[in-house]
């Protein structure tokens, strides 16, 4: 049976004679404090006391609306829900669904898609609506609006500048090869909503403005959409209106039916006051 | 006259295709059997829009079920099941519709065509009996994937392996009578775990009843609130779109019938509703005009097959299919310059790839399979006296002559370099 070696090894030979150990003691002469970080730098995990929204936007610091419908639908419930969030500025790759918007919570949980509202349920006031019409008139904007709106940005020639200046970066080398990679996946999500092998923009625009027609007598003159309560599908006919109607078209002609709606954009005007009303007021 | 071109019947219905279906419906609800004709055919490229149903109004041609009621209600053709609806009434219908063609219409997609055992035991065979005989094979594949594209989102791709557990080839089956000697070599195959027993609809059958849900429950709670139909107690048109997806899901007699299970135990009321239609549009035989088939002629069914087998191949087919669709979005028919800039750089890539292969082939080769190894003649000493002779100077090889030495006269060589025998 082997025993362990009792004689601690003798490291004579090894040790730092005495005036060099005393050299060494001497370091460091000065210990500076340490560096401040960037001013967009995101604040550490674990300081941070409020989620984080990360989503397609311009400019985070005075948390203006986003210029993606599915970002501003999330930010637009968020803030309806009274629930604060740190909004960052990102992209597609940052995600791990490879979507924007994502949320990331204080625990460092990742919260995509339907769980971004569940958590603004939890924590806010996001009422739930009963009307069982309300599945029937969200597949309304997946089928009549969101295609419409694809087909605006990505498609149509004369909106290239405004494709451009959101989402494309300014080295045409690689911005080449972006939109033509956003056209085609564009193009094949029209398809497949619409069923149709040939994508007809006078039909995708006369089916936008009859399902603005059916979200305007579904409105009447009532202030919010399904009672008295501003909820979750507000913000997501918000997220279409208050695009279609602020971003810079050259071909506006989905604003001019939007115009058309003088109830849509009153719902516009006010959803954009109850959320943003007070924008310069920093969002914390 | 008014000419519907639609997919042709199946299932006991007048159309395979779900639009078509609620199209035919629609037409008949409103329209005598004597004032349309109903041409089944399977070449949508007929219609400019390339889509079925497709209506032709002496040369003036609509497709889709919603602008072909626009334009029979407009033109004042058929007396309209949508004239005295409310404001509300129309935002509604509108409203379902959309509803049907993107929450319930995925779920056909599903049954039908991404289930591998639904789709080979009976969508497959149904587009057989439909097509004739080259495009039976080129076809349905392209409708297929269409289909398993428009469910992608839904995340269910596994209800696409050709896998059945309980049935097919397998390695279990027949052991018995292979030799003992080859029976060793394969692996044993244990009792399946109950995983392994399920059919990939089994095995999603939760994600699928909950898409069911999804899709379904608002129609019954909506013919439970008006009386057997839709938007309001009479018929119109929302009733009729919502019939030919419905009618699909349960007339097909598919082997993995969980949408007919789903409807069957939770939704007695569209059972009800799609049997009162069916009874009220296609059961006497007077009510559907009498199908005229029309498959374009010779040189259109060979152009039809030749544009399949290309859309097809694997690669080519993607590109083709855009540039087909561009062209027939702008309505290019001639050659343009696109097309001609398309067809210059395909001559030189083909003419590059050409040149290349000739050029490789005309490389000297790199190796030959057959290799000569030959006595030399005039070797050097004994060697030229035949056998015994090569015998007696290997004997006497310390004695070289000189002209070996000087290694100009081996006592072979080889044919060629290679000597990679294989």
């Amino acid at each position: 049976m082997a025993t362990t070696s009792s004689t601690p090894p003798t490291p004579r030979l090894l040790a730092i004679p005495q005036p060099l150990r005393r050299l060494f003691n001497a370091f460091p002469l000065q210990t500076l404090p340490p560096n401040a970080l960037p001013h967009r730098a995101p604040p550490s995990t674990s300081s941070s006391s409020i989620p984080r929204l990360y989503i397609f936007t311009d400019n985070a610091d005075d948390g203006r609306p986003s210029y993606n419908p599915s970002c501003l639908k999330a930010q637009a419930a968020l803030r309806i829900a009274g629930v604060h969030v740190h909004v960052e500025p990102s992209n597609n790759h940052a995600s791990p669904s490879g979507a924007l918007p994502f949320l990331l919570t204080e625990t460092g949980q990742v919260l995509s898609g339907g769980k971004i509202f569940d958590l603004a349920r939890a924590r806010g006031n996001l009422p739930t609506v009963k009307d069982a019409r309300i599945q029937a008139y969200r597949a309304l904007l997946d089928n009549a609006v969101r295609p419409a709106w694809l087909y605006a940005l990505y498609l149509n020639p004369r909106n290239a500048t405004l494709l451009a200046h959101l989402y494309l970066p300014s080295n045409p080398l690689i911005a080449i090869p972006t939109s033509t990679t956003l056209t085609q996946a564009a193009s094949a999500e029209i398809l497949k909503t619409t069923r149709t092998a040939l994508i007809s923009p006078l039909d995708l625009l006369s089916s936008y403005r009859e399902a603005l027609e059916a979200l305007s007598t579904l409105l009447g003159e009532d202030d919010w959409f399904f009672g008295d309560v501003v909820g979750l599908f507000d913000a997501e006919v918000f997220a279409y209106t208050w695009l279609v109607g602020s971003l810079e078209w050259d071909d506006g002609a989905m604003e001019e039916v939007l115009q058309e709606f003088g109830n849509l954009v009153r719902h516009r005007e006010r959803l954009y006051q109850r959320c943003w009303g007070h924008v310069g007021e920093k969002v914390s | 006259m008014l000419e519907l071109f639609v997919w042709d019947a199946a299932f006991g219905l007048p159309s395979i295709d779900a639009e078509c279906l609620a199209t035919i419906a629609y037409l008949c609800k409103t329209a005598p059997a004597s004032s349309w004709r109903l041409v089944p055919s399977n070449d949508p490229s007929l219609s400019p829009a390339s889509h079925f149903p497709a209506l032709n109004h002496d040369g003036v041609w609509t497709s889709g079920f919603d602008n072909i009621i626009s334009y029979l209600t407009s033109h004042g053709l058929v007396t309209p099941l949508d004239a005295d609806l409310t404001a509300r009434q129309k935002a509604d219908s509108k409203a379902f519709k959309s509803f049907i063609a993107t929450r319930t219409a995925p779920l056909l997609d599903l049954s039908l065509y991404v289930s591998a055992g639904n789709w080979s035991a009976t969508t497959r065979p149904a587009y057989s009996k439909i097509l004739h005989f080259p495009l039976t094979w080129t076809l349905p594949p392209l409708i297929r994937h269409e289909a398993l594209q428009r469910t992608e989102h839904l995340g269910l791709a596994e209800l696409d392996t050709d896998f059945d557990p309980n049935a097919g080839l397998h390695l279990s089956t027949g052991r018995e009578s292979l030799p003992e000697s080859f029976r060793r070599h394969l692996p044993v195959v244990g009792k399946k775990t109950v995983r392994e027993e399920m059919t990939p609809e089994q095995a999603t059958a939760i994600r699928l009843f909950s898409l069911a849900e999804t899709g379904l429950e608002l129609l019954e709670e909506l013919l439970a609130e008006h009386d057997g139909y839709l938007l309001r107690p009479q018929l119109s048109s929302v009733d009729c779109f919502a019939f030919g997806y419905l009618a699909l899901m349960l007339d097909a007699p598919v082997p993995r019938a969980f949408l007919k299970e789903w409807i069957g135990d939770k939704a007695p009321r569209i059972q009800a509703f799609v049997a009162s239609m069916k009874s009220q549009c296609f059961s006497s035989p007077g009510q559907l005009p009498v199908p005229s088939p029309q498959n374009g002629s010779f040189p259109g069914a060979v152009g039809q097959m030749l544009d399949t087998c290309v859309l097809n191949a694997p690669g080519i087919g993607e590109h083709y299919a855009t540039e087909k669709r561009h062209r027939r979005e702008q309505g290019i028919t001639g050659v343009d310059g696109r097309a001609l800039m398309l067809a210059v750089s395909v001559m030189v890539t083909g003419v590059a790839m050409g040149y290349g292969f000739m050029y490789y082939k005309a490389m000297p080769p790199f190796g030959a399979r057959v290799q000569t190894w030959r006595a030399a003649r005039g070797g050097t000493g004994l060697s030229q006296f035949g056998d015994l002779g090569f015998m007696l100077n290997s004997a006497l090889g310390a004695q070289s002559s000189p002209m070996a030495n000087a290694g100009n006269a081996p006592a072979g060589r080889l044919a060629e370099m290679d000597s990679d025998v294989d």
